[in-house]
């Protein structure tokens, strides 16, 4: 079923997870494909756990292999790539959608890989939060010549890798996985992430918080959060700027303990 | 806190990121390592006597040459070390290319003049390679920081290799610098004492990484 899977994806770069012993579970790695292609449906689709879908996605993935797939060999490449090229020249609504989606992918990919090494759902929220926040305080890394997917593949695969090294946990068995995994599935429904962001953003410099809190929590644009601290916008965009990577930081924290 | 919440965080006020601020980084702390490091030789060492000298000239751009693409290909790699999703399309062994070369280089002079091995490896005075390793170590500290500054602006997702790249990088700004006062001119010295020299920066780089480079 994985080969299946991977043949129909016409990408070059296999991406691998270079843990020692790759014991590949059948079961679950054909539970892991599940294709949602329609980019009319993308990201409103809800996909249930792997494991009880496990049974129908060889049909999927049949129907799959019959669509049309761009260069990339995943159907919602295309999509996402425009959404980044577009935030990347500032358009917010474009970036709101992509980091929706994005959440709807991530949650998927981490729920399966956090089940795997026991830890909870709310964990995995954490995480993805954490992921989230560095796609945005690294978004100037993603290169608008190169596709997208193995980017955010990167990324989030990373950002795993970090995790389980931080929490000392163990994950001998983890699949090998290829970019387009990331985006074959999406899961919306959302859990409370463990976090207390009020809490959280107590932890940042006063001057950051108040700036987040004008710019990104009341909706203040840049100029007028900067006419109410008594700073210069650029002084604003700073302090929003270095208060994200600091309370993304803390959430690391957080996460560690 | 929830989830919805930070996505509209995030995207509030957005602004918009130009493409090439990486690449300028990046460029910005090779320029700057490698000023410091030419002012740190020209304090400390300072370049050998008789500098003006067309035989001297000649070696130093030897000695240039080889720096230069051992910096040339690490700072191609480094840049795409720095952007996620690159890791599979690049080929990271590239990286030792220059190093291949001028010990292939070096075998040819060696094997031409088998009577004059001790003298070419040894070079201008017996601890001329020691002297050689620990002045390219010591003349790549500050660029080798300077280019893992850049690298952490970026994002590394293999910090083991980045920092390891990172060091290549930094020991051959260091052999850059170090070039001016070395007065060992031969090929084999060049390809055995430099290498081995910016090798240890490499090591240092690559056990650096994952500490430094986390993100």
């Amino acid at each position: 079923m994985f080969t299946d899977y991977n043949s129909c994806a016409q990408t070059s770069s296999s991406v691998e997870d270079d843990f020692p012993t790759l014991v590949a579970d059948s079961d679950e790695t054909g539970g892991n494909v599940v294709f949602t292609f329609s980019p009319s449906n993308a990201g409103k689709v809800s996909i249930a756990p792997a494991n009880s879908e496990a049974r129908t996605d060889h049909d999927k993935n049949d129907i799959a292999k019959s669509l049309p797939v761009d260069e990339l060999g995943h159907p919602q490449e295309r999509e996402l790539r425009a959404l980044m090229t577009a935030s990347l020249d500032g358009d917010g609504a474009a970036y709101h959608t992509l980091l929706k989606q994005l959440t709807g992918h991530l949650r998927a990919y981490y729920r399966h890989r956090f089940a795997r090494i026991g830890h909870g759902p709310t964990e995995a929220e954490d995480l993805l939060q954490e992921v989230l926040i560095a796609v945005h305080t690294h978004r100037h890394t993603y290169d608008r010549s190169q596709p997208f997917t193995p980017w955010i593949h990167a990324i989030a695969r990373y950002k795993f890798l970090d995790y389980l090294r931080r929490t000392k946990s163990s994950y001998k068995d983890l699949p090998i996985t290829s970019a387009e995994e990331l985006t074959a599935k999406s899961d919306m429904a959302a859990v409370e992430s463990g976090l207390d962001l009020q809490r959280l953003m107590l932890k940042i410099s006063s001057k950051a918080r108040q700036v987040i809190q004008y710019v990104k929590l009341e909706g203040l644009s840049v100029s007028e959060a900067a006419v109410k601290c008594g700073m210069s916008e650029s002084a604003v965009k700073v302090a929003v700027h270095r208060g994200l990577k600091a309370l993304a930081l803390h959430i690391r924290k957080e996460s560690e303990a | 806190m929830n989830t919805d919440r930070l996505i509209d965080m995030l995207s509030a006020e957005l602004e918009a990121v130009g493409n090439g601020r990486l690449g300028k980084t990046l460029i910005l702390a090779l320029v700057t390592g490698g000023a410091i490091a030419f002012a740190l030789m020209l304090v400390t060492v300072g370049p050998r006597p008789n500098l003006e000298s067309a035989a001297r000239i000649e070696w130093i751009a030897v000695k240039l040459l080889f720096a230069l693409s051992v910096i040339g290909t690490g700072a191609l790699l480094l840049n795409r070390s720095m952007r996620p999703g690159l890791e599979d399309g690049t080929n990271w062994p590239l990286v030792f290319f220059p190093f291949l070369a001028a010990l292939a280089v070096a075998l040819a002079v060696l094997l031409g003049q088998p009577q004059a091995w001790a003298a070419m490896l040894r070079g201008a005075t017996t601890i001329s390679s020691i002297r050689c390793m620990l002045l390219i170590v010591f003349f790549a500290a500050i660029p080798m920081a300077a280019v893992i500054y850049a690298l952490r602006r970026g994002a590394p997702t293999r910090l083991k290799l980045g920092g390891g790249i990172a060091g290549i990088v930094g020991g051959g700004i260091g052999a850059a610098a170090y070039a001016f006062n070395c007065t060992s001119d031969t090929i084999p010295f060049i390809a055995i004492w430099y290498s081995a020299a910016i090798l240890i920066c490499a090591v240092i780089g690559s056990q650096l990484g994952p500490r430094v480079l986390r993100w």
